[in-house]
């Protein structure tokens, strides 16, 4: 509770509350209204729907991001009960309070002031992309800062906590947060004066990462999934990173944009604020660089720099993913501010010849604030909907008090209906399409270990569910033609044995929704 | 200034290397009748085998995959696959390996063995100048043991890339004594010894270098910080060294060695070889016998040092620095010991490690041992002015010897037998000049001492080196870039075919590892080490072998065991084979008068007879002729005459002759010299005058015969599959360290995978790890159905080395930068820009980075990418659209790292020409 800084006013404190509760945070919407996002949400819903079924995280179920993050929302349903309202409450309230309290004290140390930190407040509450695992790199960089300024062991002993707990919660970003950390203290052991002092410090943080990840793998161990984690981690890791990936297009190249779509379209395109983002970067490291040239590299400008090595490292695992460019936005937009707080210090010195530039930058980044929120301006105009949803309770028991809309609801509903008609408790459903939350509305299990068919779509992966298929005989199996084929590629394309297998050994029986093929198992398989 | 020397002496070397010879003995192959093409031509020094047979085509096949990308975990083109990062001596990391992979052929070959040569001198020399040696010693000392013995000889092994750095270890050791930390380059110069690639030479100087801490260090805390530095080049290495010992312990090699009865020493007659270097002869001279059948010249010459070298060494006089100069004299002495297996030496080999280790080449300790020694001599008599006995020494010599030479010259070739006249005379040359250049070097020593002129010290590195560097100057071959593994007509035929694993029988036509230039598959594997259960399956199919220890006879049912789809021959394999004699011990003439040599027919059918030919390690120009004739009778039933050309030395000659015997008669074989002479002749080998003989007789096994020409053949075994026991399959992917097969069978059955199922090797179907049956190959059973079966070589003791070489690296660079803490701080303050204002910075940063982005899109627009993309069995956009995923990586990080680049550049120039303004 330290992180939470005492003198924090009242407004401050209030938009944290509210402003989540009311708009959500852009990417999962409110918890009261809005359609509930089949891939997104749905992934979340299925696995946890599958563990409160006995089935084992990894061993059983092939998650993409780190235990922690699945494992609380395990817990919530157990003592809550499952519903699509817990999941929003889960990622919205405490996922977005958690990341405010993170990534607010970071822009303190950056040095915005009261009013400047406010806005910057209400900006990243209401950006997207900010969930709990992003964030956390900047509670590292927190506690890295409050090491080096401190040398409190402590904070060392933290760090290397909250950097085991980041890979716990997110391969990725735990992997670059280590790493990162391991080459901060590999170049500070070089320059450091005092090296008992610093290897104490070492020590510390080995210590911590080392209590957590012991802790961890006994727990894992003992229920059954530690070496199937690791087995997944490697392969997240090896296959989000390889040609293997599966979501990503190539980047399209400005001429042939231009050409296509026109200058203004192509200026305005989420391409370009991928592009813009990069160039915010560079612009801050470059800012780094100079600064460092000219005898001014200290605790902050570290911190500035983690700050945008961090983003660096967040671009370059979007690329061919510019769609997710909002991934992006927290290193950038805090970049942006500390611009800004700088500019408007010119502007502040009368006769300043750099008002103009200062004016002219500070436009720029408006502008480009501006083009995100345009971006996002539906999820603010939904908000009266919200409103009217509150005491609105006409749906089925697993929304909770999610108001959806009723193309939706009568979509879950029919599909629902057919499953509990034709399977029992213990049948498998297959879903071929990208629809893992359907697992979760109908509470059956997937015969395979993948609820994104999407996902298995190197050939090794490809027989694993044909395997899991073929032995488990899933009773249906679903084809909706209307979900998102993921870069425009069809599950039917992406796994060609699993399609071959099920129309030599499964009857197309019925449409339902008007798009929904069901397929059911022929009596000679 | 040395700095600048050494940089010097790396480009004329550089420059050296593209000379249109290569110092490679590509003539070995000459050996092989496949490679001469119908005319055999004699090799240089037919010593040289393994640099063409062994080191180059695993360099090669290192080279081919690293520059495509790939680690070569895995060689999957011999002996049915076997670990080849784990094999030390392909020396994939070694520094010298490195610069091979960078350059071409015609310049890398000669780089690597002249590099080596340079280095070796230089840190001899600074080892020697170290010891407070002065120059002109030191650079005899350095001549010595670079230029001499061991180095010379072995210098295209593995063994000097670790040999190499023992001076300059030394150095750093001896450094250290006066100083108070030992050198950061220590660990460093000790990893690129453990990456040279031999691990009995590495276990010789480590024992070497450890001694020579001790006793030059004592025990105290710097032994302490050695013996760390040590741990952390083992550290650093252990990517190496972890799978070397897995693959060690599951090696032929360590079991043959410790099952059989080998000799690891030097006849004790080969100590005379360190005087007399050419004693037998040598074998890039026109004469050579080795001491004994288990040993050869480059074993025995290690330790000669030269006369004046071993005079020098062993002179008795009180040194500057005793403890040195005790120290070498007592490693010449047990080196000697040990090398010759005397007692008590000899107990060693009853430690259980040392019985199978090639312990008798420490004998490269008394080379090197006596050049320090000799160095350390020269200098004192330089230093003490001591030239008297000297100049009376020479003196005497030469007037003592010149008469000698004259009288033994006469006596020679008045009394000497006809047969070794010429070899008395080539010895008599050589002791004269080994002689000779000892009184002249004594001689001119004496003037040196009296009068230091380069001139003269010029003279003394001429006669020093009459005795070594001349004398094996022309030891190692040069040959021409164009007969380096040339494409023969067999290496052509059997691309021609389906791919397919060849073995070869009778002569060795296409040598194990040889085709890893070619990319064919051969069955066998001439490693050091080699896969234990593949070869002793491989031996129990094929057990008959010959005296070139190959496979001699073939049946169709193990071949296809063993998956072997081509048979490479020197006779026709659809025949019987009777031996009518099959001792070897002697050499039959042929020069004198015809031999016949009668037998009785088996089967009616005669094919042709086999024999084994000896030419005399020359080109003759004779030919023989070969007759069938009725015992009885003396009718002629068949003949042919065998060109001189043809055959090769000490290789089997299948000779056709075709004809219909009756089988209740006797017949004759009779061998008739035509235009034989003392100098021009071919012999056979046999025993008592009888030949070696196989007849073959006609009988049809099954082999297809896809070519043939002269005496070789090339045949198909049918029905061979390297898959087996599926109904239907289809190989998705297929690499040397996977194999990813989709089939569909209509019943339950076992399946077999003729590849060598080694640790690390992971077989799934479907997904799911599966346990293989025991046996060199893969064996399991599989379900019905359509079915996915990978195989992956994953090895974890290798990544478990690979982790901990990455941990000993960032220790190792910790280290280094730590100890440069206060270089880096000076550099990055003398970066520093004094003084510059907001406005200014803000401009210089826009404008260089507007300049940066410029830049940075001009050059992606005018240099486009055009990369292939990356095989991937997944099913995405990028696969389905064929593109290749890291362009955008490339053009991405690429251009955020050229931006950040120019600007910083640019902004630094404005600062400073403002500055200057």
């Amino acid at each position: 509770m330290k992180i939470l800084n005492k003198r924090m006013n009242l407004i401050d404190l209030l938009i944290i509350v509210v402003l989540p509760i009311i708009f959500g945070n852009l990417l999962f919407i409110t918890p009261f209204y809005g359609e509930v996002n089949f891939i997104d949400e749905g992934q979340f819903l299925a696995w946890v729907n599958h563990m409160l079924n006995g089935k084992l995280m990894f061993r059983d179920i092939y998650i993409t991001y780190g235990p922690l993050y699945v494992y609380p929302l395990y817990v919530l349903f157990k003592v809550f009960g499952s519903s699509v309202f817990i999941l929003r409450i889960y990622f919205i309230v405490i996922g977005t309070i958690a990341s405010v309290l993170v990534i607010r004290p970071v822009a303190k140390i950056l040095g915005l002031e009261k009013k400047l930190l406010l806005i910057f407040t209400l900006f990243i509450l209401l950006l997207p992309g900010l969930t709990v695992r992003h964030s956390l790199p900047f509670l590292s960089i927190y506690l890295l800062f409050k090491s080096r300024t401190t040398n409190k062991l402590v904070y060392s002993l933290w760090l290397g906590i909250v950097s085991a707990f980041t890979f716990l919660v997110s391969q990725e970003i735990g992997a670059f947060v280590i790493f990162g950390l391991l080459a901060y203290y590999f170049i500070e052991g070089i320059f450091v004066r005092n090296i008992s002092i610093f290897l104490k410090g070492v020590f510390a943080l080995i210590c911590g990462m080392l209590s957590l990840f012991t802790a961890f793998s006994i727990w894992a161990y003992m229920e059954g999934w530690l070496a199937s984690y690791v087995e997944t981690t490697f392969d997240v890791l090896q296959m989000f990173s390889g040609t293997s990936i599966p979501n990503g297009m190539a980047m399209i190249s400005p001429l042939e944009a231009i050409s296509k779509i026109g200058f203004v379209e192509y200026f305005i395109s989420k391409e370009m604020l991928f592009l813009i983002q990069g160039l915010i970067l560079i612009c801050g490291l470059l800012y780094v660089v100079c600064k460092s040239l000219v005898g001014k590299f200290n605790s902050t400008a570290l911190v500035l720099l983690s700050v945008l090595l961090y983003g660096f490292y967040l671009y370059i695992s979007v690329i061919g993913r510019s769609g997710n460019f909002f991934l992006l936005l927290v290193p950038t937009v805090t970049i942006c501010f500390y611009f800004i707080k700088l500019l408007t210090r010119n502007l502040r010195l009368t006769k300043s010849k750099l008002s103009i530039p200062s004016i002219v930058i500070i436009i720029l980044i408006v502008a480009f604030f501006i083009r995100i929120v345009a971006i996002y301006r539906p999820h603010f105009t939904k908000f009266p909907l919200s409103v009217e949803a509150v005491p609105n309770s006409k749906n089925i028991p697993l929304f909770g008090r999610v108001s959806v809309p009723d193309s939706q609801l009568s979509y879950v509903k029919e599909i629902d209906y057919y499953i509990q008609k034709n399977t029992g408790k213990n049948d498998y459903i297959f879903f071929l399409s990208n629809e893992p939350a359907m697992y979760f509305f109908a509470d059956r299990l997937n015969p395979t270990r993948y609820d994104l068919p999407y996902i298995p779509i190197t050939i090794e992966k490809r027989y694993e569910v044909l395997k899991d298929i073929r032995e488990k005989k899933p009773k249906l199996i679903f084809f909706n033609n209307e979900s998102w084929p993921v870069d425009g590629i069809s599950n039917k394309q992406r796994l060609p044995e699993v399609l071959d297998f099920i129309e030599r050994h499964y009857s197309k029986k019925t449409i339902l929704n008007g798009a929904v093929e069901v397929y059911t198992l022929n009596s000679t398989i | 200034m040395k700095i600048k020397i050494l940089l010097i002496t790396f480009f004329l070397l550089f420059l050296l290397s593209f000379v249109s010879k290569i110092i490679f003995p590509s003539d070995i192959l000459n050996y092989f009748p496949s490679f001469t093409e119908g005319e055999w031509q004699a090799t240089h020094n037919s010593l040289l085998a393994d640099p063409v047979l062994q080191f180059e085509p695993w360099r090669h096949f290192a080279k081919e995959n690293i520059l495509r990308g790939v680690v070569p975990l895995w060689n999957p083109l011999n002996g049915g696959g076997s670990p080849f990062l784990a094999n030390p001596q392909v020396a994939i990391l070694s520094p010298f390996t490195i610069a091979y992979y960078l350059l071409p052929i015609s310049v890398s070959l000669n780089f690597l063995t002249i590099s080596k040569l340079v280095l070796f001198f230089i840190f001899s020399y600074v080892y020697l100048r170290k010891l407070k040696v002065s120059k002109l010693p030191a650079v005899l000392g350095s001549l010595v043991v670079s230029t001499s013995g061991f180095f010379i000889t072995w210098i295209l092994w593995p063994h000097t890339n670790v040999y190499v750095f023992l001076p300059l270890l030394l150095y750093l050791i001896e450094k250290y004594k006066f100083e108070s930390r030992l050198s950061l380059w220590f660990p460093l110069v000790y990893v690129f010894s453990i990456l040279g690639g031999h691990p009995e030479t590495l276990f010789h100087i480590s024992v070497l270098i450890v001694i020579y801490a001790i006793y030059r260090l004592g025990f105290t805390k710097k032994l302490v910080f050695f013996s760390s530095y040590i741990l952390l080049s083992i550290l650093i290495s252990s990517a190496l060294l972890l799978p070397f010992l897995e693959y060690l312990f599951q090696s032929y090699a360590l079991q043959k060695r410790t099952t059989e009865a080998l000799e690891f020493y030097l006849p004790t007659l080969s100590i005379f070889s360190n005087f007399v270097p050419f004693l037998l002869g040598a074998p890039h001279t026109a004469f050579y016998k080795s001491f004994s059948s288990y040993t050869n010249f480059q074993e025995t010459i290690g330790g000669y040092a030269g006369l004046i070298g071993l005079i020098f060494g062993f002179r008795y006089y009180k040194p500057r620095d005793k403890d040195i100069k005790v120290f070498w004299a007592a490693v010449s002495i047990i080196s000697i010991f040990i090398a010759y297996n005397i007692f008590p030496f000899n107990l060693l080999k009853q430690i259980p490690f040392l019985e199978i280790s090639a312990d008798h080449r420490v004998i490269a300790f008394l080379n090197f041992s006596l050049g320090i020694l000799m160095a350390l001599s020269i200098d004192d008599l330089l230093r003490k002015r001591k030239d008297n006995f000297l100049r009376a020494f020479g003196i005497i010599g030469i007037a003592f010897f010149l008469p000698l030479f004259l009288l033994l010259f006469f006596v020679i070739n008045k009394f000497v037998q006809l047969q070794f006249l010429e070899f008395g005379n080539y010895l008599l040359v050589h002791i004269c000049l080994i002689a000779l250049s000892l009184f002249l070097f004594m001689f001119f020593l004496s003037m040196y001492i009296r009068r230091k002129s380069i001139m003269m010290g010029a003279v003394l590195v001429i006669l020093l080196f009459s005795q070594t560097g001349l004398l094996f100057i022309t030891y190692n071959t040069l040959s021409s870039v164009n007969s380096y593994y040339p494409r023969t007509s067999l290496i052509n035929s059997i691309l021609k075919q389906e791919k397919g694993r060849v073995l070869e029988v009778g002569n060795h036509n296409l040598p194990p590892n040889s085709n890893l230039i070619y990319g064919i598959e051969q069955a066998e594997n001439d490693d050091a080490i080699e896969l234990r259960e593949y070869r002793e399956f491989f031996d129990s199919q094929l057990p008959i072998k010959n005296h070139l220890k190959n496979v001699d006879q073939v049946e169709i049912s193990p071949l296809r065991e063993l998956g072997i789809k081509y048979v490479v021959a020197d006779y026709d394999l659809n025949t019987s084979v009777i031996n009518l004699q099959k001792n070897i011990k002697d050499r039959v003439h042929l020069y004198e008068k015809a031999i016949d040599v009668s037998f009785h027919p088996e089967t009616p059918d005669l094919a042709g007879i086999r024999l084994i030919t000896i030419n005399f390690n020359r080109l003759n120009s004779c030919k023989l002729s070969i007759e069938v004739r009725e015992k009885s009778t003396d009718k002629l039933v068949g003949n042919t005459t065998v060109s001189c050309y043809e055959v090769s030395d000490n290789g089997f000659y299948y000779v056709p002759l075709q004809s219909y015997l009756d089988i209740s008669k006797d017949y004759v074989i009779r061998f008739s010299p035509i235009d034989f002479s003392n100098s021009n002749s071919i012999g056979l080998l046999g025993e008592s005058g009888r030949p070696y003989i196989d007849i073959l007789y006609k009988n049809a096994k099954g082999f297809k015969e896809l070519w043939s020409e002269n005496s070789l053949y090339l045949f198909q075994v049918p029905d061979v599959n390297i898959i087996s026991g599926f109904d239907n399959y289809k190989i998705i992917n297929e690499t040397s360290t996977n194999l990813t097969v989709e089939y569909i069978n209509e019943e339950k059955s076992e399946v077999v995978i003729k590849r060598n199922n080694y640790n690390g090797w992971n077989v799934k179907i479907d997904g799911k790890k599966i346990k293989t049956k025991q046996g060199p190959f893969f064996a399991f059973h599989v379900p019905v159905g359509k079915h996915l079966i990978e195989l992956n070589y994953k090895p974890t003791v290798l990544y478990l080395g690979a982790a901990m070489s990455f941990l000993g690296l960032i220790l190792y660079s910790f280290l280094v930068a730590r100890h440069n803490r206060d270089k880096l701080i000076k550099l990055f303050r003398s970066m520093l820009i004094k003084k510059i204002d907001s406005y200014s910075s803000l401009k210089y940063l826009t404008i260089s980075l507007t300049v940066a982005v410029i830049v940075t899109l001009t050059i992606i627009w005018v240099i486009p990418l055009r990369l292939k993309p990356v095989f991937s069995t997944a099913i995405n956009w990028y696969t389905a659209n064929q593109y290749p995923r890291y362009q955008d990586y490339i053009y991405t990080i690429g251009g955020i790292f050229l931006i950040l680049a120019i600007a910083i550049v640019v902004f630094y120039i404005l600062v400073v020409l403002n500055r200057k303004k």
